[in-house]
């Protein structure tokens, strides 16, 4: 009888205990975005500034390196540089870089492309439509995600050069 | 534990007041019964030996209860002394406006975290508290008393009878109580009969009203609790210029929200005759209504995310404030605006040493929000957009920059080529453009880019909500507001009549509401011979004021 | 239609001034029950079909208005205050025919009559609805917060009766001194009423020009004599004085003025009374109410609360909370109104379990009663003129 009240007691105490734990945890915790570490990566389809389109299933099997990124943020412009010097011997082993403009105007895009002689292929969401898709938030958001289209990592704010291969690294796929 | 013995032969928990069965007092306290759930023993209060009892009978006390709400109630009322950060106005540093606006008093309340009080972990953890009082303390009395008023005997022990606030006795042999039975039961009271005794009962349900709505309020503590838990709750914003159709977040793409009119009307100091003495009060001219006609549209089926999508139709609704568009469990609200935002620039050029007619056709049109790149006219002339900055400011570093993608300041780089420069090789005319502002970027230019026209569009600002708490919440609050009602406009009352040696005993308790009970013993007793009752507290209060009346006077 | 309802306000402040003559005459006239009895009696019953008309009068009041205007007339501080004054009147004709005691008539309708004379000093006029208060919700909300705190109201009113009846006067206590605060708010309250009538029909306004919270140069208009003066403020109108003191810029130097009118109306007032009396105020009430049975009154201040407070609960916190999640996009957000109609819930709340659990009956109970009433006029004048908020309307 009076184990049973003080097993009663304990389960309800421990029970309350982790909801508000739980809660608390979620509250006090950095945000989870809308895609995350773990999740698959819902696909999409992109046009580059020649209208060369993309799509994310087709690069199943490749790590993808997904930047979203614009000409007004000044931590997307080192980035970029970074990216721009590394990205051809990544491509080589199977990581693809993807550079993805939040809804810019095409000329912006362009004269931006010009004036710090980017070589990849940028992309415009237009109308946010992907980045919506992901939950961007603050520029830049990075998306790593892995040769079986699973998201490995979410980055948001700048990131030193040895960062940015590090991630790069870890996104070649292994065989 | 030790059991307590009654003379009935009730063997009752150790801390019983009154005997479960009878109804004896078993301690002596005071002249008058403790009815408080019944005298039976409030079981937190019996046994503490762990630490798991300790803190079960911590929150188990209405003491502490009480101190919770008193402790939420102050805190609550310093988080009101100046607005939260979510009240200031946007785009202003918290770390610096507080001190600005408030002084010492403002920077005193940002740096103890006040600005952001009701999410802070301590007031959370007063709200938690506040919710484990409620579950353990409700759950420690609810079944005890539901216990004791379920098995409680018609019988009482005199003692008990004495004990009652309302308690009166007389002569047993001239009372009519078949009389006082039916009288009972025309005022609905249920009546119970054991030799020769009677308990008559009413509204007892009222008595469960507390625990009902304690159940409420944890059902609605809940609800608020999972506004914390990932998916369940959405607060985002979106802004849409006139004609232009945006994405809702939240719906993983697949829904749109067009905003084709934005509107502000305004009332009209001319013709609202009623109001006008208000309006021409007023310094400004007051806003009778914000609306968008907004259209939803659903992304086809089977179509991916991104530049491929297509719309269909949905339904249209004009958006209002009280009037939001709802579909799915999402809503999209009117909470602001941008009047007149700049959208388009048309230009020409302008020369003091080229004839007119030459530059009549160089006309172009800059779409602030997806502007051309080149612009080739049939007389030779070429100009060129060589850098754009929607919002335009110069960075630390000098350098000519956006600050984000709003034209709210466009800055427009143009290079005109007249008819006999080659662009490929020569240099052409240079100049920034914007608002009131046109400036000659290199030397020796012959012509003027002059702005003809301008137009502006208005653009919608609404709020995404999707909150899947609300259920939770309406059913909480509901339960909550039946057992308020409950047990608030019910009263349970009970009269007893008992014989004992050739006595008649009449006593009442009433939870609350005394004096209707008073009045339905006084209806009773009419023509029935019942003994006359009185209010024991009554008596009780006069004989304290006689003697602090006798006190008063001995001193003088 | 709009004259009209300003006539049937003001007859219902009438007659509620009849209801309570007709109160205090039923109390004193006990005195002489051996020789007319019947007819002191009598009177008890006048004062209360008194209050039955005067209600009766004030509701047409609130239908005219309602027609003339075109939606609930409770959107502006003139309008809500004087729904609380009709709620509280409405509250007393429900419970006197339970309890048939004249002691909570002499009380409640001279509160009544103070609340509906306070309304009208803010603006009167007709004016038109923002958006965010364009929905039926207006009403079925501020409706039945109104009769909610109008019967919380009446346990005010029943603990001050219970606490003149018991407060022993002879010595000077803390309660001795609560209890003459109150009556000092009460006599200020009054005062300000009558100040502001009176230079109001004098059409008094004196103007300054004076450098604000910006540095900018201003005019601020005085409709009270200016003791205290707008910062480097400097008189441009013909009415009006030098000042005596000024106020800094980031005080509002005209509502200082007034309060400090105020201040002084009601110390006169009550210097006066206690002056006339030799005794506290409220002392010299307590021989009126001698007669008084402390349980009932008790019980009434109790029953007062407890019926009041789920119709609080649900017309300021429930339907609050569902018209919060149309208008405003969320059911609750924090807003000052919001969380000030929070603590008046928590307060009763805490009053119920104290009472019920802790045993807080009598003067403890009453002193609550009075807390939760200060409450509830501090929400609405307080918050509503100084705490900026979404419910700042007035």
């Amino acid at each position: 009888m009076k184990k049973k009240r003080l097993w009663m007691r304990t389960t309800i105490l421990l029970v309350m205990l982790a909801a508000i734990g739980y809660t608390f945890y979620n509250h006090f915790s950095e945000e989870r975005g809308l895609v995350d570490q773990g999740d698959e990566a819902p696909n999409f389809v992109l046009e580059d500034m020649e209208g060369e389109r993309v799509e994310l299933s087709d690069l199943q099997g490749q790590g993808v390196y997904m930047n979203f990124w614009a000409t007004y943020c000044t931590y997307c412009r080192d980035k970029m540089q970074v990216l721009n010097d590394h990205y051809e011997e990544y491509e080589e082993m199977g990581v693809k870089v993807l550079n993805i403009n939040v809804d810019e105007t095409t000329l912006q895009v362009e004269r931006h492309e010009q004036r710090y002689d980017l070589d990849f292929d940028l992309y415009i969401d237009r109308n946010m439509l992907v980045g919506n898709a992901y939950g961007v938030g603050v520029l830049p958001s990075v998306y790593l995600i892995d040769d079986q289209g699973e998201v490995k990592e979410r980055q948001v704010g700048g990131k030193t050069e040895d960062q940015v291969i590090a991630s790069l690294d870890s996104l070649v796929p292994e065989n | 534990m030790n059991k307590e013995t009654c003379e009935c032969g009730h063997k009752n928990p150790y801390g019983t007041y009154l005997c479960e069965s009878c109804g004896k007092p078993l301690k002596e306290d005071g002249r008058l019964a403790n009815m408080r759930y019944e005298g039976v023993a409030r079981r937190s209060q019996t046994y503490s030996r762990s630490v798991i009892d300790k803190i079960w009978n911590f929150f188990s006390s209405v003491k502490v209860g009480i101190w919770i709400i008193v402790l939420i109630l102050l805190t609550s009322s310093i988080g009101t002394l100046f607005p939260q950060e979510m009240y200031i106005p946007p785009g202003e540093d918290p770390a610096l406006y507080y001190a600005q606006e408030y002084g010492i008093l403002g920077q005193l309340y940002y740096d103890l975290g006040f600005h952001n009080l009701y999410s802070s972990w301590w007031y959370m953890l007063l709200i938690a508290a506040l919710g484990i009082s409620l579950v353990i303390a409700s759950l420690d009395r609810f079944v005890p008393l539901y216990r004791a008023l379920k098995k409680q005997r018609v019988t009482r022990h005199a003692a008990f009878m004495k004990k009652q606030r309302v308690y009166g006795e007389g002569i047993s042999s001239n009372a009519d109580l078949e009389g006082v039975k039916d009288k009972l039961k025309s005022k609905r009271y249920k009546v119970r009969e054991e030799n020769g005794n009677l308990l008559a009962e009413k509204g007892r349900f009222a008595r469960w009203g507390p625990y009902v709505n304690h159940i409420g309020l944890i059902i609605f503590l809940i609800g608020g609790m999972l506004r914390f838990f990932p998916g369940m709750y959405l607060d985002d914003y979106v802004w849409i210029r006139e004609g232009e159709t945006e994405v809702i977040s939240g719906t993983d793409g697949e829904y749109f929200v067009e905003n084709n009119e934005f509107l502000v009307e305004l009332y009209d100091e001319q013709d609202e005759d009623i109001f006008q003495e208000a309006l021409m009060r007023e310094d400004a001219p007051v806003v009778s209504n914000y609306q968008t006609n907004a259209s939803l549209y659903k992304r086809s089926e089977g179509g991916s995310i991104g530049s491929e999508t297509e719309l269909e139709h949905i339904k249209d609704h004009d958006i209002r404030v009280n009037e939001p568009l709802t579909f799915e469990g999402i809503s999209l609200y009117q909470v602001d605006y941008k009047i007149n935002e700049l959208s388009n620039f048309t230009f020409t050029l302008e020369s003091e040493t080229v004839e007119e007619e030459q530059l009549e056709e160089v006309v172009f049109n800059v779409d602030l929000n997806d502007p051309q790149m080149h612009y080739d006219f049939d007389n030779g002339y070429q100009v060129e957009i060589i850098e754009y900055f929607p919002n335009f400011y110069v960075s630390d570093d000098g350098e000519p920059m956006t600050m984000n993608r709003v034209p709210d300041n466009p800055r427009i780089i143009f290079e005109v080529f007249p008819p006999d420069t080659d662009p490929e090789t020569e240099t052409g005319e240079i100049s920034m453009i914007g608002v009131q502002v046109n400036e000659a970027l290199n030397e020796g230019h012959e012509h003027r880019i002059s702005m003809q026209d301008v137009e502006l569009v208005d653009v919608t600002g609404l709020t995404v909500r999707r909150d899947h708490t609300l259920p939770i919440i309406i059913v909480g609050g509901s339960i909550f507001m039946v057992g308020l009602i409950q047990g608030s406009y019910w009263h349970h009352r009970r009269i007893w009549i008992q014989q004992k040696d050739g006595r008649l005993l009449v006593a009442g308790h009433a939870n609350k509401n005394w004096h209707a009970l008073k009045n339905d013993i006084a209806f009773i007793s009419e023509g029935t011979n019942l003994p006359e009752v009185h209010d024991q507290l009554d008596e009780e209060e006069k004989i304290e004021e006689d003697k602090s009346k006798m006190n008063e006077g001995g001193s003088r | 239609m709009f004259e009209l309802s300003s006539t049937l306000l003001f007859v219902a402040f009438g007659l509620y001034m009849a209801a309570t003559i007709f109160f205090a005459v039923s109390i004193t006239g006990k005195k002489f029950k051996n020789r007319r009895g019947l007819e002191a009696n009598k009177s008890g019953l006048f004062g209360y079909i008194s209050a039955v008309a005067g209600l009766i009068s004030a509701l047409a009041y609130f239908v005219a208005r309602w027609l003339a205007v075109g939606y609930a007339p409770v959107s502006n501080m003139f309008e809500y205050t004087t729904a609380l004054g009709i709620a509280m009147s409405l509250a007393f004709v429900i419970i006197y025919p339970i309890y048939k005691n004249n002691y909570l008539g002499l009380f409640t309708m001279p509160v009544v009559m103070l609340i509906i004379a306070y309304a009208s000093m803010f603006p009167v006029e007709a004016q038109p609805l923002i958006p965010a208060l364009q929905s039926n919700w207006l009403f079925i909300h501020v409706i039945t917060t109104a009769i909610g705190q109008g019967i919380l109201a009446i346990g005010f009113a029943a603990g001050v009766l219970y606490l003149v009846r018991m407060i022993d006067f002879t010595k000077a206590s803390k309660k001795v001194k609560g209890i003459e605060f109150i009556m000092f708010t009460l006599l200020a309250t009054v005062a300000y009423v009558m100040i502001g009538i009176g230079f109001g029909a004098a059409d008094y306004t004196a103007t300054f020009e004076y450098v604000n919270e910006f540095g900018e140069t201003a005019e601020i208009d005085y409709v009270l004599p200016p003791i205290v003066g707008p910062n480097e403020g400097e008189l441009v109108s013909e009415q009006g004085f030098n000042p005596v003191i000024s106020m800094p810029e980031f005080i509002r130097s005209d509502d200082v003025n007034t309060v400090l009118w105020s201040v002084l109306g009601g110390l006169l007032l009550y210097g006066g009374l206690r002056f006339g009396f030799r005794k506290p105020v409220a002392g010299a009430l307590q021989p009126l109410v001698r007669n008084v049975n402390p349980q009932t009154v008790d019980e009434i201040s109790y029953r007062a609360i407890a019926i009041g407070f789920p119709v609080f609960t649900l017309g300021g916190l429930i339907f609050a909370m569902i018209w919060a999640q149309i208008a405003w996009t969320r059911f609750w957000g924090w807003d000052p109104k919001e969380v000030w109609a929070l603590i008046t819930f928590l307060f009763y709340a805490a009053y119920l379990h104290l009472r019920l659990s802790r045993g807080w009956h009598g003067e403890k109970s009453a002193w609550l009663c009075v807390i939760g009433f200060a409450l509830i006029m501090f929400n609405l004048i307080f918050v509503n003129l100084i705490i900026a908020g979404l419910h700042s309307y007035a």
